[in-house]
């Protein structure tokens, strides 16, 4: 029986295959989209995800030329700011409405968001109830 | 008859903190009355909370809507069956699920165990009363569905999204696998807690941990499939945090199937099992913080809520408290053995460990970055699916392949020679596999090609496997029945490279297409040509219903109808996906009606041509079957457990 | 109704939590019995290795371990279930005198080598532990 057991070879060779093939990843391709809400978009330009509840009212057509137009409001309501959208492809997901908590991707110039997928989420049934009065 | 409900509640929370208290000191001072006084409170725990659930249960049956809970989530209009699936489909009722279960596991197992492995039991009960605590705190004092309101005359009804037979048995299923896994935690820190850290622990809950590990593997499937039929975004996984809540436990439970069979054997890694238990049965719960914290952006999110804090702290204790413990033991958890050699089962499986838990910190970290920049950067910023998308590659074909050398390999060790003869057959079957393969057009897609070449490999070894055993027993049946844990595992291997195959197929090689069709106009797929027949609207009460009439020919000749559907109580709308399978070579043609115009018969479809996906169905019975086959009890197994305790 | 239900239900519970103190009101005894800790360990080592050397000749007779690897692991674990079954059989002739019974360490039988590639069967006079029941080997 050997007197050092490979098993620690073994597990930091592992170790170190595992953290090379992370830290390569992360170097050369991974990048992450910031995820904003309309109160912080102005400071940033490019790729990014917008987190808001949507504003109507709705105009246009996603598969049209001008896209679908609606704005984004902050969800926490806290702040006036809106950040306009248009939104270009497949129609956003049937639970898309006016009022509904939305996560908009796509890129951000010129004071417009020029969207490229939605993410609705679903209508709110974890939210504690509130006691009756 | 709420009050009945808060009272048993309240019983259960009493009775948790006496069989965590009393067990606890009966424990340390070897008291054993109060030992099995505080088993017994265990026991009644989960009786006082079976009544509280009964209470629900038939106050959402009843329609009685002076229970606010029964308000929201319900309507007099609603089926029996939904009705009782709101039990879970809201935030209050799911923790009474989770509860019950809990408590019902805990007693089972508790009662089930408490002859043979006596010191570690003693131990076991407080631990579980302390678990159960958390929950029963949590539902008396934060989060109660026993609140009452002046009654509505109806009610909020089910989102309609919710009412399908999915509802009905996707969330019990993945809750008998979370909850599932307090267990074997719960016997491991009794076994450290008792000093009793040999392998009985491991033995005794073995079947557990292999029916929630089960549980839960089957429970994501039934989601993905749920979000592929009904949800109708084309896809069935999408690396969504909450969906991730479910994965992450899977995968520490799946290495700790593995590990401890190294523990059983040898004496190994002591240390490390305690660790992959606990890291499983956290992940279990951190999972339902992500999932009502509000915390991640989700599309099954929830908003914030109160209970996202009081749940990260519970985690944050248990993981210190189990930390803790870990290293105050660390003597007792000297390895009996060592490792021999590279070239055995224990060290593939020690390979297979380092991967899966790679994975399942992989994904931890995609769903905890945005947590992370937030609280760094000031700003949130998440990670995308080719992250995700690039570690199940690095990580997941690894993976499959060993997955055919392991089983081939014997304990302590084997021959490179031997081994390597072994493999001829199945890596000739493999590399024919990839040569036809890349004729049929498969060589477009290189991960793709990869893990069916690999796939193709690991269903070799399993058939080499299968053959020699069936040779040196006589027959199949007996070789399965005599070798349950081993020949179960291989059914359950097996049902992965299916979902591997599945997944490859669906993702590497699909065809989508996206197009307006006007009236009468025709398009292509791979295979398919639809020709748009017009838009009509139905209306059956309750809902307004637009379709498209979409004639196909080609691999599938018939008619579909992709649709919208409008309903009015609640006011939502869905996508009514059209998908039709070609059973023959496992495909999907599978339509979303993206916009209608009634008016002007213009509809426009997105096309997804998915070739295998339905293997991953398949698979997910393969995996139930498999997983039967090892947790079926064993006759002899038992008598000699039994004999055991016969005093020599 | 509910709370003559609840009340019912409270009084089992009360019952039932202080029934070992109901039952046994003044024990001999209160401690909690420990395992017959030597005993059972030794039935496991010896089910432990007898299992081991039953997968070791199913993976022989599969043919997934060659004649010369099953050479040189069959003998230490023959000698460790031979080693275990001493155990219980010094145990059961003189009780529980000994709580871990030290074996006097053994001279390492010669290494296995002019034994045949067929193994002999193993004395069983315990019921096979696990896994597969091999039949003797008539190669």
């Amino acid at each position: 029986m050997p007197t050092r057991s490979p098993a620690r070879l073994v597990v930091a060779l592992a170790v170190a295959a595992v953290l090379a093939v992370f830290l390569l990843y992360t170097a050369v391709a991974g990048h992450s989209t910031p995820t904003l809400t309309p109160s912080q978009v102005a400071a940033h330009s490019g790729k990014l995800a917008v987190v808001g509840t949507v504003v109507g009212p709705l105009r246009g057509d996603s598969h049209s030329a001008s896209g679908l137009r609606f704005a984004l409001a902050d969800p926490t309501g806290t702040s006036v700011k809106r950040v306009l959208v248009a939104y270009h492809g497949s129609s956003p997901p049937p639970l898309f409405q006016v009022g509904r908590s939305v996560v908009v991707t796509g890129t951000y110039e010129h004071g417009q968001l020029a969207g490229s997928d939605i993410v609705t989420k679903c209508p709110s049934k974890y939210t504690s109830t509130p006691p009756a009065s | 008859m709420a009050d009945l409900g808060r009272a048993a509640l309240v019983v259960t929370l009493g009775l948790s903190v006496y069989a965590l208290v009393a067990g606890a000191a009966a424990a340390h001072s070897g008291r054993r009355r109060l030992a099995d006084s505080a088993r017994n409170a265990l026991f009644c725990a989960f009786g006082s909370t079976l009544v509280a659930a009964a209470v629900l249960a038939t106050a959402l049956l009843r329609h009685d809507f002076s229970f606010a809970y029964v308000a929201s989530h319900t309507n007099r209009a609603l089926p029996a069956a939904y009705s009782l699936s709101a039990f879970w489909g809201g935030q209050e009722g799911s923790l009474l699920l989770w509860l019950l279960v809990l408590t019902g596991y805990g007693a089972l197992a508790v009662a089930l165990n408490r002859r043979l492995l006596r010191d570690v039991i003693v131990w076991v009960v407080p631990v579980l009363g302390g678990i159960a605590t958390f929950f029963a705190f949590m539902l008396v004092a934060v989060s109660s569905p026993f609140v009452t309101q002046a009654a509505s005359f109806d009610g909020a009804g089910l989102t309609h999204s919710l009412r399908n037979p999915y509802m009905v048995a996707h969330p019990p299923m993945l809750y008998l696998g979370y909850v599932g896994l307090s267990v074997p935690f719960a016997f491991a820190m009794g076994a450290l807690l008792s000093g009793k850290t040999d392998e009985r622990w491991i033995v005794a809950t073995r079947r557990w941990t292999l029916a929630a590990w089960m549980f839960l593997g089957f429970g994501q499937l039934l989601g993905a499939h749920w979000a592929y039929t009904e949800i109708g975004w084309g896809g069935y996984y999408a690396w969504d945090p909450v969906e991730n809540a479910a994965l992450m436990p899977w995968l520490a439970a799946t290495a700790f199937l593995h590990s401890v069979m190294i523990q059983e054997r040898k004496g190994m890694l002591k240390v490390w099992n305690m660790v992959l238990v606990a890291l499983a049965f956290e992940l279990s719960v951190f999972g339902t913080f992500l999932t009502r914290s509000g915390v991640v952006n989700s599309i099954h999110s929830f908003s914030k809520s109160s209970l996202g804090g009081w749940f990260l702290a519970f985690v944050v204790i248990s993981s210190v408290f189990s930390l803790a413990l870990i290293m105050r033991r660390l003597p007792l958890l000297k390895a009996r053995t060592k490792l021999e050699s590279a070239l055995s089962r224990e060290a593939t499986f020690l390979y297979n460990n380092l991967l899966l838990v790679a994975l399942c910190l992989t994904v931890l970290w995609g769903v905890l970055f945005p947590i992370v920049t937030q609280l760094v950067k000031g700003e949130t910023r998440t990670i995308g699916r080719p992250y995700y998308d690039f570690f199940l590659r690095a990580f997941g074909l690894p993976l499959l392949l060993l997955m055919g050398i392991g089983p081939l390999i014997a304990w302590r060790k084997t021959s490179l020679r031997g081994l390597v003869r072994t493999l001829a057959w199945p890596i000739a079957t493999a590399a024919v596999c990839g040569v036809v393969l890349v004729a049929l057009g498969a060589g477009s897609s290189r991960p793709g090609l990869i893990a069916y070449t690999f796939s193709a490999f690991v269903l070799g070894t399993i058939c080499v496997e299968l053959v020699r055993g069936t040779r040196a027993t006589g027959s199949l049946l007996l070789l399965v029945s005599r070798n349950r844990r081993r020949y179960g595992g291989y059914v359950v291997h097996a049902a992965i490279v299916l979902l591997a195959i599945g997944i490859a197929g669906s993702s590497a090689y699909s065809h989508t297409v996206e197009k307006r069709l006007a009236l009468g106009q025709s398009m292509h797929v791979a295979g398919y040509t639809l020709v748009n027949r017009g838009v009509s609207t139905v209306n059956p009460p309750g809902v307004t219903r637009t379709f498209a009439t979409l004639d196909v020919t080609g691999r599938f000749d018939g008619t579909i109808r992709p649709a919208q559907a409008t309903y009015a109580i609640p006011p939502e709308s869905s996508q009514e996906v059209s998908i039709k399978t070609d059973w023959l070579c496992a495909e999907d043609l599978y339509v979303i009606a993206d916009e209608l115009h009634p008016a002007t018969g213009v509809v426009w479809v997105k096309v997804l041509v998915k070739p295998l996906v339905n293997l991953i169905w398949i698979a997910g019975f393969s995996f139930l079957f498999g997983s039967l086959i090892a947790l079926w009890p064993d006759a002899r197994e038992q008598r000699r457990l039994v004999a055991r305790l016969v005093p020599a | 109704m509910s709370i003559v239900l609840g009340l019912v239900l409270a009084a089992v519970i009360v019952v039932l939590v202080a029934w070992p103190f109901l039952r046994d009101p003044s024990p001999e005894d209160d401690t909690i019995r420990a395992q017959p800790e030597g005993s059972l360990a030794l039935v496991e080592e010896r089910d432990r290795a007898l299992a081991a050397l039953k997968e070791l000749e199913f993976d022989h007779r599969t043919g997934k371990i060659d004649d010369e690897d099953y050479r040189a692991l069959v003998g230490p674990l023959r000698r460790d279930a031979a080693a275990a079954l001493r155990a219980i059989d010094r145990r059961q002739r003189y009780g529980g005198a000994m709580t871990e019974p030290e074996l006097p360490s053994e001279p390492a039988p010669p290494p296995d080598e002019g034994t045949p590639p067929t193994p002999a069967p193993v004395p069983e006079p315990y019921p096979p532990p696990d896994e597969a029941t091999v039949p003797s080997p008539q190669e």
